[in-house]
């Protein structure tokens, strides 16, 4: 720049560009101290985030046992060949190696100077290493396994720490045969995993369930290193039944091991173990032999049956038929195993989400009902012709020539319906149904299994036609009729109709059932939420002496034990099942009379016409229920605590 | 000096390159060479026990009359015992045989004895074997199951010509599938490796936790015949206690081997039949 005429060296705009050379370099500077030194932590931490990876493990689930301590499920040993990638790296890498050498040499042979897709050759020799594997027990098994690409590639990308299984679920000779002839310094090594394991197959399946793989992700809250990369093995969760009304309880601590991995994403050093825990162990309060003589007594029958502990409301068998053997869905459920088991409406828990009218011992709730309200009493006298009209309709009596004159007890005894219809129309709808609804029978009995009851159970009465069955008109007596023999809209479980019976037995109104065995239970009288009956003693006992005398000389006769005094009331309803008529047999009992232990509801399904009949089908299923329970050493031990029976 | 200074650079470009040939000559070639060293090697393993067998015969030569008559009298008792146990097996082998049959199950893979002398034993920390004066001649493979009156004793691990190697039941590259007796569930047995004066052990893994040997009331461990090399119910040893692992699952557990692996003088190969008509 001229100045004075003299030109001087220094230009002012030269210092505007020092001043911003220095703020950049300032800045940068400042930037780098604040990243070095302010951020050292952060950065530090970040770094060790980005070279460790964190393998979450489910730990095994919780045994059940039955209430005599016998194991109704287990976790059994799966065995599979697997292989850890970290182990066969150099493999891979020496593959690799070579594979490029050929396709170089290729290209320079042919002059390609396209692209090389290192990729796809680091993907033929992991495929070229793990066939050799594959290949190897093969030639030990003489077997024909293979491994496709897709099932490798995705778990070196995703789960790369896994261990990768070759062969799956190893049969027990495969199983044997690799343990003795595989060296035991091979990268193949057999993985012990669990399977859940049910001896007893497909008894009292309903009520055990079975579970399903657990593709979410686990809950990891309090695991040291959540911030980390994870993976995770797949665990199990409770689908249906005891499995999953427990699962919670039976589900194990997940483990989780944080492993410091290299650039390439193998591991090298474990710095955290945390080992995975077993569930606890869960006591059902069946009794598995009184289960199986009840399965057995069912036979290829389909139907339900529920026995209880009259006291504590436990229950000491739930039969459900046709079932399924949980043990087909380990490790997995194939669909071929699923719909075979929907072909035969197994899914169902019978025992529990059956909805079935009730049919006679459903005249009970009516007999009761005319007690409470006087309408009849122990004495009351009624004659049977084989039928009654009401309305414009002819009700019949199950005996066509009809009973004669009957009381109370001849009517439980032969179950005659012209008594309970008259008793019913007497007494009104609303005091019926009242009565049933104290049993609860219109609502959930409060069982632990989390089943579907998307479908409800129904206590007939005007409001509920109102609502739900407009078009069938207004309650008419006729309505009634159907009520009282438990026929029409009445739609009940069998838990249900075995809670009623165990109510009655105490004198009172509810039974609370429960799965879950708790031996403090049979310490002192179990609180179950309902209420005294109310009824005069001499009212209750024309009731329990009605089925007395169904037993001893009625249509309960196929119950009768030697020596065990039994009250007990069949029935036989009729359900229109594709435009055929078909019945429902039933029976309901305790025993015994004097100081009542066990309550049994069974139901049997009619497959063709007039099949099957209460007292003929399903009396022997409830005798074999009662006799095994008498017979085994499940009713000393509920034996000690008399309860307070009567009304 | 001179030619001192340059024998000794041969002989160390010697062992140099016999360094290098073993590192790297094909895998064909060094198995070669190891299985010819080994045959060329086999009866230095075998003169001795030849030797040992002679000096016993010999010592036995000093004994008296009387002592020779005594161990006669005896011998022909066990003779006799001997004799009655063998007519007791083969009724109890045709009764199985028939019981098979009306079942109709498949019969147990048979097995041939072939009974061989200890040569030579390597028990110590590295190794965990013994060589036996027999070999591929009389039938013996690779992978042979040896037993022994108080159980299991090993696998042949090589076969040569009229020796073979059995790798040790204590050994730690010893694996096999087992069973408790009584229980049908499959566990696997490791060997623990070890050093002489010390009673031989192993290790069971994957026992189910309901499982639950004492002292007074030890498991047995016994072999399972599904991989085929050994039969049903041959003992591997006997488990005093086991742990449960952390996943509450599975046992492990300690086994304790026949003390007179360390002294046997005579095993028994079981050369598979089929193999054997081969």
């Amino acid at each position: 720049m001229e100045k004075n005429g003299q030109y001087s060296n220094w230009n002012p705009r030269i210092s505007v560009f020092y001043a911003v050379f220095a703020a950049a370099f300032l800045f940068l500077m400042g930037s780098l101290a604040y990243r070095q030194i302010y951020l050292y932590d952060y950065y530090s931490a970040r770094g060790e985030r980005q070279s460790m990876r964190r393998i979450i493990e489910p730990g095994a689930r919780g045994d059940i046992y039955d209430r005599n301590m016998k194991l109704l499920v287990a976790n059994e040993p799966r065995f599979s060949a697997v292989v850890y990638f970290n182990e066969i790296r150099r493999e891979f890498r020496k593959e690799y190696m070579r594979l490029k050498k050929i396709e170089l040499e290729k290209r320079e042979a042919s002059g390609d100077d396209s692209r090389i897709n290192y990729s796809e050759i680091s993907s033929r020799a992991r495929a070229n290493v793990l066939n050799g594997y594959v290949d190897q027990i093969n030639s030990i098994l003489g077997s024909d396994y293979k491994l496709t690409s897709a099932d490798y590639n995705r778990h070196f990308e995703n789960q790369r720490l896994l261990p990768f299984p070759i062969i799956r679920d190893l049969k027990g000779r495969e199983h044997a045969i690799l343990a003795e002839r595989l060296p035991v310094d091979s990268p193949i090594q057999i993985y012990t995993d669990t399977a859940r394991y049910y001896p007893y197959g497909d008894s009292a399946a309903h009520l055990l369930g079975y579970v399903g793989s657990n593709f979410d992700e686990i809950n990891t809250e309090g695991m040291p290193g959540d911030d980390l990369q994870t993976f995770f093995f797949v665990g199990k969760i409770g689908r249906s039944g005891l499995e999953k009304a427990f699962d919670s309880k039976l589900q194990g601590a997940s483990g989780a091991k944080i492993w410091v991995v290299d650039l390439d994403g193998y591991q090298y050093d474990n710095i955290v173990d945390v080992r995975p825990k077993k569930g606890s162990d869960v006591v059902a309060s069946i009794d598995i032999d009184l289960q199986q003589a009840v399965e057995d007594a069912f036979g290829e029958r389909k139907g339900a049956a529920v026995a209880l502990d009259v006291k504590t409301g436990e229950v000491l068998a739930m039969v459900s038929r046709p079932s399924y053997d949980p043990n087909l869905f380990s490790p997995y459920m194939t669909y071929k195993v699923s719909n075979e088991i929907t072909r035969r409406g197994a899914w169902l828990n019978r025992a529990t989400q059956g909805l079935y009218p009730p049919g006679s011992p459903y005249k009970l709730m009516t007999a009761v009902a005319g007690l409470m309200t006087g309408v009849i009493d122990e004495n009351t006298v009624k004659t049977c012709e084989g039928g009654i009209k009401v309305g414009t309709r002819i009700f019949p009596c199950n005996k066509r020539s009809g009973h004669g004159n009957v009381n109370l007890e001849d009517a439980i005894a032969h179950s005659c319906n012209v008594y309970f219809y008259e008793t019913a129309l007497e007494a009104g709808i609303e005091a019926l149904s009242s009565t049933a609804k104290d049993f609860g029978l219109d609502s959930r009995t409060g069982i632990e299994l989390k089943e579907d009851y998307s479908r409800r159970t129904v206590v007939s009465d005007p409001a509920y036609k109102k609502k739900y069955r407009p078009y069938d008109g207004p309650w008419t007596g006729g309505d009634t009729a159907n009520a009282s023999i438990g026929q029409g809209y009445q739609l009940q479980t069998p838990l249900q109709m075995a809670c009623m019976t165990a109510s009655l037995a105490r004198g009172e109104t509810r039974t609370r059932p429960s799965i879950i065995h708790d031996p403090s239970r049979v310490c002192g009288p179990a609180y179950h939420g309902g209420e005294k009956l109310g009824m005069k003693p001499e009212h209750y006992k024309a009731v329990i002496d009605g089925m007395k005398a169904a037993v001893e000389r009625g249509t309960a006769r196929r119950v009768a034990i030697e020596g065990v005094s039994i009250a007990a009331k069949s029935g036989t309803a009729q359900v229109p099942v594709r435009g055929e008529k078909l019945t429902l047999a039933w029976m309901v009992a305790f025993a015994p009379v004097e100081n009542p232990q066990i309550a049994v509801a069974v139901v049997v399904e009619g497959e063709e016409e007039g099949d099957a009949a209460g007292g003929r089908t399903a009396g022997p299923i409830a005798r074999t229920a009662l006799k095994k329970f008498f017979d085994s050493s499940v009713a000393p031990r509920v034996a000690e605590n008399p309860g307070e029976s009567g009304g | 000096m001179e030619w001192r200074k340059y024998t000794a650079l041969r002989t160390a470009a010697i062992f140099a390159g016999a360094v290098l040939l073993c590192l790297f000559a094909p895998s064909a070639i060094r198995s070669f060479v190891s299985s010819g060293f080994d045959e060329f090697r086999a009866p230095m393993d075998s003169i001795p026990s030849h030797l040992a067998d002679l000096q016993k015969y010999w010592s036995l030569h000093s004994n008296s009359k009387r002592d020779l008559i005594e161990a006669g009298r005896d011998l022909a008792r066990l003779n006799a015992a001997y004799e009655l146990k063998l007519l007791e097996n083969e009724s109890l082998r045709r009764r199985l045989e028939g019981l098979e049959r009306i079942m109709n199950i498949p019969s147990d893979q048979k097995f041939r004895y072939e009974v061989a002398r200890v040569a030579r034993r390597d028990v110590n920390a590295w190794w965990q074997r013994m060589v036996i004066r027999k070999g591929s001649v009389h039938g013996i493979r690779e992978g042979c199951a040896v037993v022994c009156a108080s159980g299991v004793v090993g696998r042949i691990a090589s076969a040569g010509t009229r020796t073979s190697v059995v790798e040790l039941v204590s050994s730690r590259r010893f694996r096999m599938a087992a069973r408790f007796a009584g229980d049908d569930r499959p566990v696997i047995y490791y060997g623990r490796g070890g050093v002489s004066m010390h009673a031989a052990e192993g290790e069971v893994f994957d026992v189910p936790a309901d499982m639950e040997p004492t002292l007074k009331k030890p498991a047995t461990l016994v072999t399972s015949s599904l991989a085929g090399t050994f039969p049903d119910g041959i003992e591997i040893g006997k488990v005093r206690s086991l742990s449960l692992g952390a996943d509450g699952i599975f046992k492990s557990g300690t086994v304790e081997l026949s003390p007179r692996l360390d002294s046997l003088a005579e095993v028994a190969v079981l050369v598979p039949v089929s193999e054997d008509s081969k």
